[in-house]
Order: C-alpha cells, then structure tokens, then sequence
C-alpha cells in the first residue's frame, strides 16, 4: 500500500498506467514484451501441442465429412415426393378461420355494433382467401366432384402433380366479394373450417 | 523360587530411552476410555503450572521443556500424592464424583448435519439449483399463464429426488463402521448387493450393534481398594486419585498407579508400549522417563505375577493411556486421496457445467430468448453435464472391492480407504504383533561349542539340529524342569505352538520348546519332583540335581566346568573365550540369551529327606556345570518377508516403526527384508572401514536405524533428509507421539502413508496415517477403532493384496469415470443446437436422466470388474499430486473424441427420424419458434404436409426416445472401448469380464422397457420408435471402437510419443 501513500498526480498515475499498457522504451505491453505475451516462450510452444492442435483440426474435419456424408447419404434415401412414413398424420388436423387466441385457446368475440371490433378478423379471412382468388388458382385443373382424381404422372411443371382448382366464389356469401364484411356487420359471420393438409 | 531370583534381564538398560511422556493434564481431554467404552472429560483444580505447559500442541510439547517439566511433575507427583490422600472424593459416589470433575460427552457431528452435508455436496448443489430454476420458471409462467403445463414442476422434483435419494444413499454408505461391516460380512458373505435389503439390513444392525455396545459397556472391571481401612471391591470407575488398592497377578491395573509394596511383581506394558514383554516391577524410583521408571504401573496394562500394593495417581483420561487416546482423537481424519480426486472431478464437471451454462444463457438472451426460456436451457445444459449417477456408482465400485478385500480378510472400515492402499507409497509397520507373531520363541542353541539353528516358523514342525548329543539330553533336561510355565488345562486338542501358558513369555518359549522336543513335559516334572533342585529320574541315581538358568555371564560366573559332548571339563580361558563369542554373535543378532547350567548334588551331603530352604540358602551356589545357551527372538511372521518383497516391487518403501531396542529391530529388519542383505547403515560402513561416525559418506549408507533418542533431537528437516536419502529406514525405541511424528515426516514427502500397528501406542500413528491398518487377532481396541482397515487374520500379506486391489479400483475408476463423461456431450450437444440452429429439441431433460440414472448405471458399474491391463504391482505408486484421477487427456478425450462422434452418431439419428416424417434438415432449422407455438396447428413440413401442436409434439417425442435409443447403442461401444486403456481390446479378451455383458443386456432391456414399455406414459416423453432407428447410430458405434483401437495401437507403438502425452489417460 505504500504506493497508495505516496502523493502522485492524477495525471502522474495516468501516464504512469498509460506506460504499464504500452512502454515504447522496451516494448513491453502490460508488463511483458509482446513476444512474451505469445504462447509462453520458455518452452517455445513444445512440438507436442503444435501435433495435437494439428491432430484436433484434422479429426475436425474428417468428422464433419463423416457427417455431412451421413446427411447426404440420408437425402438420397428420402423419397421427394412422399414421406416415408405418414402415420403421424393419419386423422388430420382441423382449423378454424379467423383464427385469436385468447388466455383459453381460441377465442372469438367482437362487437356488431362496432366495426373496429370486427375489422381484424375480416382482414385475416381476407387474407387466408388470397391463396384461393383465380388469379392464384390458374394453373391448377378443375375437377369432377364426387370422384377421386388419380394422377399416374407427374405432368405438372417442375415435376409435380397438378392440383384441382378451388377458388374463392365457391364459398358464395362467405367469399367476402358479395360482402366484404364475410357477415360480421350483420351478426352473422363467417368462420372457414380448414382440415389440414396431408398426402 | 531360586531360578526367579537369579534370572537377570539380559538386555541392556537404555537410558533415557522410550516414551519420552510425562503424565501432562490437559485442560479438558475428551476422551474414549477403552475399557469402559464411557466419555469423560475432567477439569484440573489446582496444579495450573503443569496446565501451563500442555496448552501446547501434544506433539510439541515434550520437547525442550521435558526436563524441566519431569523435575516438576516429580515433585508434583509426591506432592499430589500426600495432598490428594487429604481429599474427600473416595467417599463421594461416582455421580457425586462425575457432578464434582464434571462429565463431558464428546460432541460429535450430529447426524442430521452429516445427512445434510451429502444433500449438497458434490454435484448435489448444481442439481439443487437446477431443481430450484425450474420451480422458479414454473411459478414465472403460472403468474402469466394459469394453464401452464406442469412440465417444469415434474422436472424440479425429479432433480429433488435425484438429489436426495443420491444423498440417503451416500449417507448410509458413510455411516457403515468396523461393527456393522464386520457383521454384515458375518451375515452375508457372498458380495451380492441387493441395495435395499442392504439398507434393511444396516439399519438393522445398526440397532443390534448399539444394544451389544450397551451391553458390554456394563461389564465394567472391578478393582479391590482400601477404603475406610477394610478392602473393597469396587468398579475400577469409581477409583479416584490417591486411592489404595492391591494388584495380583491376573488382574489389570486399575489406573495409573504408584507401587508402594511389591512382591515379585510383574506387568505386561504391551498396551502401552506395544511390546509384550514382561516387566518386573518395584518400589524404587530407577529411571527420569516415567515409562521406564520401576515404580509406576500404567492404566489397562496387565499384572501377569506377583501382586503389589499401590495408590492410585492418575485416572480415567489423565492416565498414560488415556492420553494416548485423546492424542488419537484429536489427530484429525484428513481427506483420504480418492476424495480428493473425486472433489477434483466434481470440480472439474462443474466448472465445466456452469461455465458452458452461463455462456449459453447470455447468449440465449442477446438472440433475444425471453429470460425464462434461458433459464429453462440453463437447466437443460446443467441437467446434461451432471453425471447424476455417477457418484453413487463410485461408493458401489468402492463397496464391490471392499466386499472382495472382506474376502481375503482384509476388512475396510472406511469405504474410500480401500483405494488409498493402492496409492500408498510408504508403509510404516510397526514390528511387534504386526511383522513378528509376537511371541518368543527359541531360535539358537549353544552347546559342545556349536551354534544349532530351531525352527521358528508358526508351527515349529521341523527341528533338524542334531539332538544326539549326550549335552542335549541335559540341557533338554534343564530346559524342561527349570521352567514354571505350564499349559493351562484342557487344551488337548490344541497344537502346542497354539495352546494358552500361564507364565512369561521365554518360559512360554522354553516350555513349547521342549514340549515340542521331548512331548509331554508336564510328566516329565512330575517325574522330577520339585522345581529347580529335583530328585532325578533314575531310580538308581539318588542324587538331587539343581539347574539353573539366566543371563549367561552370571550364570557362567557360578559355573567351574563345562559340558563337551555329555563329559564335564574345567571351565579354561579357551572355552570362556568360545562362550564369549557365541554370546555376542547370538546377542548381536538381536536375540536374548539364556546360559544353563547344573549341578548334581552328592548324596552324602544332601539325601533325600534334606529340606532345602530357599532363606537360608543351604545349598550351593557354585561350582555348577554349564552346560549350553540358548536364545530366543520374536520370530517375524513366516508370510511377512515375501509380502515385504512385493510391496518393494510396487515401489513401496516399507519403514519400521517399532518400540523396541535398536539391535533386536534391525535384526528383524534384515530377516524381513526391510533392511536387504547387501545394505550398510552408517555405523555399518564405520566399522567396517574403521572411520569414525561423523567421517562417512551419509549418501553411501542405504540403510538407516534411527532411535526415538536421536530422533527427539531432531529438526523436521533433519527427519526430511533421513526419510528422503535412506530407503531402507528403522525407527527403535519410539513413543507414540514419534510415530506421529514420523507419520507426519512422510507426508511432507507427498507421500501416501500407510501405518500397520496392533497397540493402543500405535492408535494415534494409525489415525494420522492416510490409511491406518490393524491387526484384528493381535490387535487392541484401541488400534482397530483407529484404523481404516483390519487385517482379520493378522497376515501381512494381505496388505499386498489390498494394494493390488485398490490400484486396480484406481484404475478402473477412470474407466468408470471415461465411460460416464463421454456421454455428456452427446446430451449437452442438443440444448446448445437447440438454442443455436433452433432445431425443434432433440432430447429432454428428462430423457437424459433416463441415460444418467438408468441404462448406464449398471455398465458403469461393470466396470468395477474389469481385471488388471498389466502387472499393476510392478510399477511405482501414483503420485498424489500428479496422477490424477481426471486429468486432462481422460477429459478430453472423452468430451472432445469420443463425445463428439456419439453427439454427431445420435443427431443422424434425429434428423433420420424428422426427414422420415416429413421434415428435411433444411426445414426444421430455425423452426423452433412456431414448432413450439401453441396455437399454430397447421405448421407445413418440407412435403407441404400440415401438423397439428400434438402431432409435432408426438413427433418431438419420437425424436427424443431415438436420440436416447443412439446414446445407449453407442454407449454400448464406449463401454467396451473403457475395457482397456492401453492394451486392444482383444488382448483384453472380449469375454472375460461377464459383467460387462450384463451391463450391455440391461442397457439395451432399459431402453427397450421404456420405448415399448412405457411408451404410453406421456410424462416420461417416450414412443414407441421404428425399430430401424435402433440401428441408425450403429455404424457411428463402429467408427468408435475402431478409432479407439487404433489410438490405443498408436500408444503401444509410440510410447513417450506426442500421441501417448496426449492420448493416454
């Protein structure tokens, strides 16, 4: 502590610290030379850890080729088409459009009287529709109803298989182009159901 | 009693020698009192100057003040003696007395606190953090969400009840003693653990245990005391200082006591000194050192002939012996080396846990993770590197080998003792009891100017000398009849060398000896009527014959002729000469001389009805006829030299630490081999190159004799020196606390130190040393109460094997610790992707203490079994500081390689499983935030497929259970790489060790009862998985054993290599 006692500058100490991190008389930083901050020279980095540090990026390496040929081999065994196994999906899911959640799940509640309660709601099933409106709907084919439509081919573009047509008049009051409020204004709204995709 | 009071000491008197004690009083001593198995402490009144100086520490203290301090305690002695006397306390009632001196019961740890201390020791306080995060996240989302799923809660718990049954588990393992131990092997000698009739069985024991010690604790010795001038028999309790009481052969002493009248009194001071010699007693005040003074008898120690009358001067813990005990109870247990190597690797782990833990939680909150999530990951990433089971896994490794040592009667007192014999690198035995059978037994005969060789083995079987000789047939004949000795009746049954004799021990020796050569001694005394002047056998021959023994110069002086071949000749300077030098060569070799002699009586001068009269002296006392000597020796025990061999072999230096005299040590030393043939002490090289002592080469001398003498005069530097530049070491004529001190001496050398002693004297030395090993035939109480292990059948030669077997445990251990690490990064691997890539998470919490707890428990203990690699004997102990259990290369090979290649081996299993459903690598990175969202039930998978929350969270599941399917197949791999360090596996033999195999069956049996088994409880996140996606990681098994055989290959060909340094743990 004596150095503490002895009355300095503060300005003195600052200079004094300044030279403690970089001394350009003996090129000593932090109290050391910079070759002695390396890797500590006396035994000047025995040959064994220069080896081993080799060793370690070498096995680095061949284990991320040993991986990335494990996943690569995976890929080529995964059908693009159709996932090997699909009994997960067995009983699709089923959603619900418009879709708020409250603290209990799905939750819907709104105003008649009150447009802005409701203006939400109408704008996600506006929304969740775009995908469906003609325009999005072209390339797809129309479809018998009450038949299954089989496909042997994959004759679509980019070598897929072509999907029935399903646009938004089909949904007729519900379709939000007779009324843009889907019901809501009247206190009849439109709620879609969605049964989930599978293949 | 003529012989008697002829028979001189032959040793020499050493001055000043042994137990350099002198009765001080400690303050308040809480004290074991062996005998009655009661805990006193008693305060002083008055006599503070002597107080003064035991404030000191008790190994200290005798030095430089002793002198002083004996004049003192003299003084004080006869002072105390008269003031005493004065004192009322023999009329007070032992609850008066008690009341008076006030009792002190030990304080010991309650039990509560060391239950409490294994609740967070270890890694406990890690899972106790882990458990409380997660009760903290749990209530964090229930004040935010009231429907929050309990997940968080089941996971506290568990955690909770990981802790606590890890810790009731340890706790019972540390509270096993000698008793329950001993006990326990009695009831079930086959080592098969059942764990929870084990912790019926020590509970019951427990109880038995107590209520034995309850009972013999009332079997309390009883003393005759003159009181109220009538003698009384009273309990040897309630004695108090300045009592009279009378000691009779037979009887223990009461107390220490000073002799006021004796009548050929003798005592066995083994107690005390450890060596079981008689010792005459008297009234004269012969020597400074209280322990060789004449006149004082010790606590505890025997009155073997004789009785005397005495006054009591020191009782319950102020008694020699009762200091020895509070210098025993206070020398602290110090941590034994596999708890320091298990508290390093705890160490270690943590670090390595809470670091990486810490790391990830930041980064978690600057990717902008809620807090709690983080805190969630934190548990996750604690959870994975705890090897919750590995602790337990130890303490059943270490009970596994102590069952096996239990076997070879080596009994472990103290569970983690059984590895510190496999790090000890010196050995201080003491000699008497422990190297030697502790009896005296005849091992040279002198006579017609010939030195014969007896057979001193343990059962005396072959005597081959030549016995034709007509000086034989006297001498037997002297041997035989001038002896008092006898075999105490109906032992029949019983071989000679085994039966029970009243007398001392070279009458015992003599009297085995010639039962042994001519059968049925006690005939042949009836014969001859009369002890020591005898009516002879033949009935033609009326004449008395008197024999005499003792020390041979006395005797020699009465002797005028000798016997050469049966005739008698006159005693000329040649023959003296011849005498001479038979006695110094037998004397020299350590052993204690007897001389005979006889002498026919004329029949004119004593006929038979002549009435000797022992008073008076009416015969003659000279002019006999000597006819040989003999000597005898406590013959070291016939396994000792062998196993003294071995333990050099393993690079253990074996020292003797012994109170006996210098030259009878150093000859037992050389014929066990403590001292080799070809070594020189100092003295040896003085004489022999006829310098003076100063003058030689210390360096030069391997061998060093060292008396408790010299060794009171030296600086701990000194007592460095000599332990460091002599390898073959005898310590003579210590006491107690020098054996301490020599313990101590060892240890400052980094050395592990084991200490084998039978005598209370030995109790302090046992329980300093690292490893303290006592007799459990020979052994006193006090001894097998201090130490950490019992040799049950007293054979030195098991030390051997416990050394061999706790190098092994030493070694398997890492095996054991190799196999539980690798593992963890396999574990960890998942949370630290999962935060990072936002894969949906690989494994559970939970599912990994599926891996810790169940299916690598067994194989982990499997590997306990694992036999030796190679000659584990025959290299040098490990070094306390160096050779650590966990040392870098163990760790990170396991972290780094082998770890490694299961992490990677179990995610190609993962994403196997998520692109087999639907979701190809490139889809679930960063899917995270929606994959775990609720209210998200049409999420799409790579095929356009869309899942509901339940069905990803059955996938996640599915996930989770082929993860921990691809751990345990290649932990399967990694058990069977851990067979061996160095050597191939095939070397090893891939069968030889039938436990592993059943480890790898309850591996695969666990996880198949928890993917199909359980798969229905949603708790535990299991699923029935594909039965293919068992066999997905094992290709990467394989690649493990493959890569680890071509290290080991790589170690055997490049040994000292950079791939050695770096490869071999």
């Amino acid at each position: 502590m004596a150095a503490l006692q002895e009355k300095k500058s503060c300005g003195q100490r600052m200079e004094e610290f300044q030279r403690y991190c970089w001394n350009p008389d003996t090129g000593q930083m932090l109290g050391r030379t910079l070759i002695r901050w390396g890797p500590d020279p006396a035994p000047a980095l025995p040959l064994p850890a220069v080896w081993i540090s080799l060793y370690y990026v070498a096995f680095y390496v061949v284990m991320t080729g040993i991986f990335a040929l494990c996943i690569y081999v995976l890929m080529c065994t995964i059908d693009p088409y159709t996932p090997d196994y699909q009994d997960q999906l067995k009983s699709p899911g089923v959603t619900l459009r418009p879709d708020t959640y409250g603290d209990k799940g799905l939750h819907i509640s709104y105003n008649v009287s009150d447009n802005r309660t409701w203006t939400g709601l109408t704008q996600a099933l506006r929304h969740f529709l775009a995908g469906y409106s003609p325009a999005a709907q072209e390339d797809n084919i129309n479809c018998t109803s009450e038949r299954y439509f089989f496909q042997e081919h994959f004759l679509a573009p980019n070598h897929t298989k072509f999907s029935c047509k399903f646009t938004v008049d089909m949904l007729q009051n519900c379709s939000g182009q007779p009324d843009p409020t889907f019901g809501f204004a009247e206190g009849k709204p439109c709620f879609i159901i969605k049964m989930n995709r599978v293949n | 009693m003529l012989t008697q009071t002829r028979e001189v000491a032959a040793e020499p008197e050493e001055g000043g020698a042994g137990l350099k004690t002198h009765l001080p009083r400690a303050n308040v001593v809480p004290l074991l009192l062996f005998q009655k198995r009661e805990v006193y402490s008693v305060e002083l009144s008055g006599i503070k100057d002597i107080e003064k100086t035991d404030k000191e520490d008790g190994k200290e203290k005798s030095r430089g003040l002793k002198n002083k301090c004996l004049e003192r305690k003299k003084n004080h002695q006869k002072e105390e003696l008269k003031k005493e006397l004065d004192m009322d306390d023999h009329k007070l009632s032992k609850e008066e007395l008690e009341t008076k001196y006030g009792t002190n019961i030990i304080t010991e740890t309650p039990e509560i606190i060391k239950f409490l201390k294994q609740m967070v020791g270890g890694f406990s306080i890690l899972l106790w953090i882990g458990a409380i995060l997660c009760w903290i996240a749990y209530g964090i989302q229930y004040s935010h969400d009231q429907s929050s799923s309990l997940d968080n809660v089941y996971l506290g718990s568990v955690l909770a009840l990981v802790v606590i049954l890890t810790g009731v588990f340890a706790y019972y393992q540390e509270a096993k003693s000698t008793n329950i131990m001993s006990s326990f092997q009695k009831m079930i000698p086959q080592a098969s653990v059942y764990l929870g009739s084990v912790l019926a069985l020590v509970v019951i024991l427990t109880g038995v245990f107590a209520y034995y010690q309850e009972a013999k604790s009332t079997n309390i010795m009883s003393t005759l005391v003159i009181r109220d001038s009538e003698k009384k028999t009273i309990p040897a309790d309630q004695l108090v200082m300045g009592d009279i009481v009378e000691i009779k052969g037979g009887d223990q002493v009461p107390a220490d006591v000073r002799l006021l009248s004796t009548q050929g009194c003798k005592v066995d001071n083994s107690s005390v000194t450890g060596e079981s010699e008689p010792q005459a007693r008297s009234c004269e005040f012969t020597h400074e050192s209280p322990l060789e003074t004449k006149n004082i008898a010790f606590f505890s120690t025997t009155c073997l002939e004789g009785t005397a009358t005495a006054m009591v001067i020191n009782t319950g813990d102020r008694t020699i012996i009762g200091q020895i005990a509070s210098l025993a109870s206070r020398v602290e247990d110090s941590k034994t080396p596999i708890a320091i190597e298990i508290e390093h690797f705890v160490h270690i782990v943590a670090g390595v846990a809470v670091s990486i833990g810490i790391i990830f939680f930041i980064i978690a909150v600057s990717m902008k993770y809620h807090v709690l999530d983080s805190i969630i990951f934190l548990i996750g990433i604690i959870v994975a590197n705890v090897p919750e089971g590995l602790l337990a896994t130890v303490t059943v490794t270490l009970s596994l080998t102590a069952k096996r040592m239990a076997k070879k009667n080596c009994l472990v007192k103290n569970l983690e003792a059984v590895e510190t014999l496999g790090s000890t690198s010196i050995i201080c035995s003491d000699k008497t009891g422990t190297l030697t059978q502790n009896r005296m037994t005849v091992a040279h005969l002198w006579f017609d100017h010939q030195i014969f060789v007896a057979d001193t083995s343990e059962n005396h079987s072959n005597q081959v000398f030549d016995q034709s000789s007509a000086t034989w047939a006297s001498l037997s004949k002297i041997i035989t009849l001038c002896n008092r000795a006898e075999f105490r009746p109906g032992q029949e049954s019983i071989p000679i060398m085994k039966k029970i004799v009243v007398g001392d021990a070279s009458e015992t020796a003599l009297l085995k000896f010639s039962e042994v050569m001519l059968g049925n001694v006690m005939d042949i005394r009836k014969r001859n009527r009369k002890l020591s002047i005898h009516e002879t056998e033949d009935p033609d021959d009326k004449r008395f014959l008197m024999v005499m023994k003792g020390a041979p110069e006395r005797i020699l002086e009465k002797c005028s002729t000798i016997m050469v071949n049966g005739q008698e000749q006159p005693l000329d300077s040649s023959t003296a000469e011849a005498f001479h030098t038979a006695y110094m060569e037998l004397g020299g070799i350590g052993e204690r001389v007897l001389g005979f002699c006889h002498l026919y009586l004329p029949t004119d001068e004593f006929p038979e009805t002549y009435s000797f009269d022992v008073e008076t002296m009416n015969f003659p006392t000279s002019n006999f006829c000597f006819v040989g000597l003999l000597s005898m020796i406590d013959p070291p025990r016939s396994t000792v030299p062998d196993a003294v061999t071995k333990c050099r072999s393993a690079g253990i230096k074996v020292i003797m630490v012994t109170g006996d005299h210098p030259i009878t040590a150093k000859a037992i030393a050389k014929s066990v081999g403590i001292i080799s043939a070809n070594s020189e002490t100092v003295e040896d090289i003085a004489k022999r190159l006829n310098l003076p002592v100063e003058q030689v080469n210390k360096q030069d001398a391997k061998a060093a004799v060292v008396t408790g003498m010299e060794l009171k005069d030296m600086s701990p530097e000194q007592l460095d020196e000599i332990l460091a530049n002599h390898s073959e070491i005898v310590f003579a004529r210590t006491s107690p606390q020098q054996k301490l001190i020599i313990v101590e001496g060892c240890q400052r050398q980094d050395a592990v130190v084991a200490v084998t002693g039978d005598g209370v004297n030995d109790s302090p030395a046992l329980k300093k040393a690292d490893i303290g090993i006592a007799m459990g035939i020979a052994g006193s109480d006090a001894a097998r109460n201090a130490a950490d292990m019992v040799l049950l059948d007293d054979n030195f030669a098991s030390i051997v094997t416990g050394v061999e077997e706790g190098r092994l445990i030493f070694d398997n251990l890492k095996k054991t610790i190799a196999y539980t690490l690798t593992k963890n990064i396999a574990e960890l691997c998942p949370f630290l992707i999962y935060i990072i890539a936002g894969l949906p998470l690989p494994i559970g919490t939970i599912t990994i203490l599926f891996i810790d707890l169940g299916t690598d428990i067994i194989p982990s203990i499997a590997l306990a079994y694992e036999k030796a690699e190679s000659d584990i004997m025959n290299r040098k102990p490990r070094h306390k500081k160096k050779d650590r259990l966990v040392n870098a290369p163990l760790a990170l090979y396991s972290y780094l390689h082998i770890g490694l290649m299961q992490a990677l081996g179990a995610f190609i299993t993962y994403f196997t499983v998520y692109a087999q459903h639907g979701f190809l690598p490139s889809t679930i990175l960063n899917l995270r935030v929606e994959w775990e969202n609720d209210n998200v039930n049409d999420l799409e998978d790579s095929y356009g497929q869309e899942w509901t929350r339940y069905q990803r969270k059955y996938l996640e599941w599915t996930g989770y259970t082929a993860f921990f399917v691809s751990i345990m197949i290649q932990q399967i791999a990694d058990l069977i790489i851990r067979k061996t360090r160095r050597n191939s596996i095939f070397q090893q033999g891939l069968f030889r060790n039938k436990i592993i195999w059943v480890g790898i069956a309850s591996q695969i049996i666990i996880a198949l009862i928890l993917s199909y088994g359980l798969g229905s409880i949603q708790a535990l996140n299991f699923t029935m998985i594909r039965p293919q996606y068992w066999f997905v990681a094992v290709p990467h098994a394989v690649l493990i054993w493959v890569y680890d055989e071509v290290r080991k290959l790589f170690i055997r060909l490049f040994p000292g290599s950079w791939w050695d340094k770096n490869m071999y743990y």
